[in-house]
């Protein structure tokens, strides 16, 4: 807290924080967010929004490299950067919550490889995995983590492709967490369900305490006033489903429902309300960024609402690595 | 947040990092540096010009007349600080006043000094030759034999033709003694 006071009011040079725009990465399309952060102030610099081709990438994995390199080059051209945060679908991603013994900080990345095995079904080796540990943990006899696991393969491509564009990678993120993100205050505790909408796909996530514990995407088809009973269903499956969670408490009941993404109009916000018998909101991408009753962003509600994964990387993070 | 990219890539990017932490110190420290030279450029310059002056003083100094003759004065002054430590070797001497106070404490009323003489007789001997007229005989040969027992003076000489006469006498004692 003092030293937080302190670099707000001694921050630290330009030169130390490394200029990144955030990119989130799907099978059709590329988002791009320039936030500026000056000091306290967070900006929007720029946003752009890129097709990519058919057959480039495939359910979150790269088909034509080339091309995609060439897509970024353009991007990178465009933006005038050399670092970037990218995010893309969780569709390769694992994601799980599990319990290890409690252990030494430095131990617990040994110990959550030793699960691995048990909760994805491809060998340890071949993947990469971040976790974040859970500090609701109530049982003094393990902790709770979340793990995110994706495939060394996919990781590499991804890699791959920044660094032919000349690019360097900072990080690389599921496209949920950045979502919630860009969605949810970053004090948040309580726990709710995003539907994100792009590319003919829904994804639902349950995010608690702001980490995503639980992801789902499924594809859809046709206009989504079509799809809202089918939405609705999803929507009542996972709460049932996170109802019936070992361990989880009155405090983790879900809040609301937050919508996101493509195509979201009003009425269907309504319409899966009623459905669901829930509240139902439509998402703000700008929470953490801007105060929409005192300044408005060189972008339109709805548009940004597309943003939303890409705002959500763009946030400038206490430590990047 | 989770960053799934692999341990090579957080690599480069805490190197990179690293670099920047470094170029910044480095800007610190030759800002600290490029501060200084300007804080002390202002001393530099009063220095500069403190010492072209004291240059041209001395140079003035060493151009006047005054100091065309500092050099002739220097020379003698140093040739007679030479003469006189010489005459001061030379004109060492044994401390006489010892010897004469002893003499005249042998005086009394029948006798009268009328000179002392001081001679040298060798590196390390003087003779004082004591002159005067003494109104008895016995006065005189008094006065001789204190001086032999005084031990100051390793002879006493006094010319037997001195106690030819009995009253009034001229006499001339030399004593000879070591230093």
């Amino acid at each position: 807290m003092v030293f937080k006071k302190i670099f707000d009011t001694l921050p630290p040079p330009k030169l130390l924080n490394i200029p990144y725009f955030a990119v989130s990465v799907s099978d059709k399309n590329i988002r791009c967010i320039y936030l500026s952060n000056r000091g306290q102030k967070i900006e929007l610099v720029k946003s752009s929004e890129y097709s990519i081709p058919e057959g480039v990438i495939s359910g979150g994995h790269i088909e034509n490299m080339d091309e995609f390199s060439n897509i970024l080059k353009k991007i990178k051209k465009e933006f005038g950067l050399n670092y970037v945060r990218m995010s893309i679908s969780e569709e390769k991603a694992y994601l799980f919550k599990t319990k290890i013994p409690i252990v030494k900080r430095k131990e617990v990345r040994d110990a959550i490889e030793s699960t691995l095995e048990d909760n994805v079904p491809v060998p340890a080796e071949e993947l990469v995995f971040d976790f974040v540990v859970n500090d609701k943990t109530d049982l003094d006899d393990s902790l709770d983590v979340v793990v995110v696991a994706l495939p060394v393969k996919i990781v590499d491509s991804y890699v791959e492709a920044v660094s032919k564009a000349g690019l360097s990678m900072i990080s690389l993120e599921i496209e949920s967490q950045a979502i919630s993100q860009s969605l949810l205050s970053r004090n948040d505790r309580n726990t709710n369900i995003i539907i994100y909408l792009n590319d003919e796909k829904m994804s639902v996530y349950v995010v608690n305490n702001s980490i995503v514990h639980f992801t789902s995407t499924t594809s859809i088809k046709g206009n989504i006033k079509d799809n809202v009973p089918f939405i609705s269903q999803e929507v009542r499956k996972i709460r049932t489903y996170w109802k019936s969670l070992e361990g989880s408490s009155s405090e983790d009941s879900i809040e609301e429902v937050i919508i996101c993404g493509d195509f979201v109009e009003e009425d269907v916000i309504s319409q899966i309300s009623v459905n669901i018998k829930m509240p139902v909101v439509l998402g703000n991408v700008w929470t953490n960024v801007y105060n929409l009753d005192k300044s408005v962003p060189d972008i339109s509600f709805k548009d940004s609402l597309k943003f939303a994964p890409a705002i959500g990387l763009a946030l400038p993070e206490d430590l990047l690595i | 947040m989770f960053n799934l990219i692999p341990k090579s890539a957080k690599k480069i990017i805490s190197k990179d990092y690293k670099i920047r932490r470094w170029v910044v110190v480095l800007t610190f420290v030759i800002f600290v540096q490029l501060s200084l030279m300007v804080f002390l450029l202002p001393s530099l310059v009063l220095s500069y010009f403190k010492d072209k002056d004291l240059s041209e003083e001395v140079q003035s100094a060493k151009e006047s007349v005054l100091s065309k003759d500092a050099a002739a004065i220097s020379k003698v002054i140093t040739s007679t600080n030479t003469s006189l430590d010489l005459y001061e070797n030379l004109f060492s001497y044994p401390q006489v006043v010892p010897q004469i106070n002893k003499i005249i404490s042998y005086k009394n009323q029948s006798l009268k000094f009328t000179d002392f003489l001081y001679q040298s007789t060798g590196t390390s001997t003087s003779l004082i030759t004591v002159r005067g007229i003494a109104s008895t005989r016995d006065s005189l040969v008094l006065l001789v034999r204190n001086l032999e027992e005084s031990g100051v003076f390793y002879n006493v000489d006094l010319p037997v033709s001195n106690l030819a006469k009995d009253r009034n006498i001229d006499f001339s004692v030399s004593l000879y003694f070591k230093e």
